[in-house]
């Protein structure tokens, strides 16, 4: 069998080098498509996660000073009418404060902070954060747990939601 | 009996009785195959390696017969996770032996892939100067390759449990991802499979450490033994085929013939120097003495994980509870060197703190990772350093090595021994550990 001739420039593409140029490409877009497509899919865009926003209960129902509520990693901190929320979550890597006499203590890698979450030592990067306070329209106490806020901002409830 | 003839056969090809026979057994089976035909009587002696990859392939041979068992018996589930280990440990015939044993091939494993790679730095193992067409270096990549494999198995394992172990492991490994800049988040997304720990971030752990990783280490493994040949062996097997050129340059010249003009004007006479009966000497057949030996080596690893199994069962601690963080909480021991260092790299500069999960967790693991990598081309010794233990032009980077590897240990002993709660100094000998209470 003979090959093919080249009745064109000699320096030009072959119907052979086309071909397997186009080829290589089909291979090289599919195998980047294909990656795209797997890497995009496990990015969930569906979360059957709990809302950030959680339901804590009636505010009588917290005593005055500080309340852990562990399903929620947050501590209430109430001061008469105040309400403060204070994260339990280590600025470091995560694990779950105690609180201790001084403040707070990491028991994973032993970060401490005082009694307003400030830093005091070991290797977080910085203090507990300080969760926004909100009342629902039937006067049950909300805490959301994705923002921040300065730890100057309490929520003051209403006289007659203590009572 | 005709059945019993491919036993017969392999029999015949495991004892060959001629030369022969033992040249074509390794043609003839596909197993033995990844042999070459001789080997040197150095690289079989036992203390030139250790047999330490060998080791390492063992042990990864009992965790995947083993795994395949426990893949059968586990259910990856949060809800059930848990349970199925219980069951493991009370209810299944020889459950408790079989985790055990898995447990105990995983803890030799990452023993046995360290020490090989200790044995192939110190033996300078590694270099670029080989056999012609040799190029150690790539398999020292790979080796590197296999060591981050094998522990990314490790720490996908324990996880798999559900129990506080794994559920604070999955929190602390996960934020250390998170740590890194720009890309962290996302890495920590990617991981858990949303924004906090559940089904699916145990479904991702699951298809890592049963499929993603087995199969990883599997094409590695097979990249690294072929490069093993590719390199002409092991680079002890150099300095003998060096020595016997050596040898064959000064000895007289034997008479014989010489098939080519130059063998004719570089001598003046027809006659050959040539180092093929010294090699002859120096090496045997790999069918039966290299074979019989891996075979004994694979045995021992399979005796040692098997009785380990037996006499140590598998800690489990309690159902994973994300109310409640263990005091301390500590990873398993090969680990432990990171929590210290993410625990101690903490500094602060200028009002701000430099967070010690990315320096600790990312930063100085990665550096030791890249040194390593970068070494066979920042190591300027002679090629007649490699393949020998601690050659005097290497004593100072083996003492490098050696330095580095001891503050690793170092920092491990004082992860293991020397934290208590809330990770603050204590030490073994105190009587009991001073749990604080809880406000």
């Amino acid at each position: 069998m003979t090959h093919a001739t080249h009745d064109h420039d000699p320096h030009g593409p072959t119907r052979r080098s086309l071909l397997a140029a186009g080829a290589t490409g089909c291979a090289v877009a599919g195998a980047l498509a294909h990656g795209a497509a797997w890497t995009l899919s496990l990015a969930p865009r569906v979360s059957y996660e709990p809302p950030s926003v959680r339901r804590l209960g009636p505010p009588k129902t917290f005593p005055e000073g500080v309340t852990f509520l562990s399903a929620e990693k947050v501590f209430v901190v109430r001061k008469e009418a105040a309400f403060r929320g204070l994260s339990a979550v280590c600025t470091h890597l995560g694990c779950t404060v105690d609180r201790t006499d001084a403040g707070f203590r990491c028991p994973c890698h032993g970060s401490e902070f005082d009694a307003e979450g400030v830093r005091t030592g070991g290797p977080a990067p910085r203090g507990l954060v300080w969760r926004a306070m909100s009342l629902a329209a039937d006067g049950t106490l909300l805490v959301d747990l994705a923002g921040e806020v300065a730890a100057t901002v309490a929520l003051t409830v209403p006289e007659e939601s203590l009572r | 009996m005709r059945w019993l003839r491919p036993f017969r056969t392999l029999r015949r090809e495991l004892s060959p009785t001629t030369p022969r026979e033992a040249s074509d057994a390794v043609v003839r089976n596909l197993m033995l195959h990844a042999f070459p035909a001789r080997a040197t009587k150095r690289a079989l002696a036992w203390g030139t390696t250790g047999w330490l990859g060998t080791v390492t392939l063992g042990f990864f041979l009992v965790l995947c017969a083993t795994g395949g068992v426990l893949l059968l018996l586990y259910v990856p589930s949060v809800e059930r996770a848990y349970a199925s280990m219980k069951d493991l440990e009370s209810v299944v015939v020889f459950g408790s032996w079989l985790r055990g044993t898995h447990r105990a091939a995983a803890h030799l494993m990452v023993v046995a892939v360290v020490l090989h790679l200790v044995r192939v730095f110190l033996t300078g193992a590694y270099k670029k100067e080989g056999a012609p067409g040799a190029f150690r270096p790539l398999n020292w990549l790979v080796g590197i390759g296999l060591l981050v494999v094998t522990l990314g198995l490790s720490f996908t394992g324990y996880l798999l449990p559900w129990d506080q172990l794994a559920y604070w492991a999955v929190t602390v490994g996960t934020r250390i991802a998170a740590s890194v800049p720009l890309v962290g988040e996302q890495a920590r997304h990617l991981l858990l499979g949303g924004s906090s720990i559940g089904q699916p971030t145990l479904t991702r752990f699951y298809a890592l450490h049963c499929f993603v990783l087995p199969a990883a280490t599997l094409l590695l493994t097979f990249w690294h033994l072929w490069r093993v040949r590719k390199d002409g062996g092991l680079a002890a097997s150099d300095r003998v085929v060096d020595d016997a050129i050596e040898k064959a340059r000064h000895a007289p010249a034997a008479a014989g013939k010489s098939y080519t003009l130059l063998g004719t004007t570089a001598g003046g006479t027809v006659s050959t120097r040539s180092p093929a009966p010294l090699l002859h000497e120096a090496t045997s057949f790999a069918v039966p003495n290299l074979v019989r030996r891996a075979m004994l080596v694979l045995l021992a690893t399979l005796a040692l994980s098997s009785l380990l199994g037996l006499v140590s069962a598998a800690p489990l601690e309690q159902a994973a509870d994300p109310e409640r963080t263990p005091n301390p909480a500590k990873a398993p021991w090969y680990f432990l060197w990171l929590q210290e260092l993410v625990s101690i790299l903490s500094f602060e500069v200028g009002g701000r703190v430099l967070d010690g999960a990315f320096l600790g967790g990312i930063v100085v693991p990665g550096l030791l990772l890249g040194l390593l990598a970068a070494w066979p081309w920042l190591d300027r010794s002679p090629r007649e350093a490699a393949g020998l233990w601690f050659h005097p032009a290497r004593r100072v980077q083996c003492r490098v090595f050696l330095a580095l590897l001891l503050v690793v240990v170092a920092l491990g002993v004082v992860g293991t021994f020397f934290r208590g709660p809330y990770w603050a100094w204590t030490s073994p000998f105190a009587p009991t550990l001073p749990v604080p209470t809880r406000v």
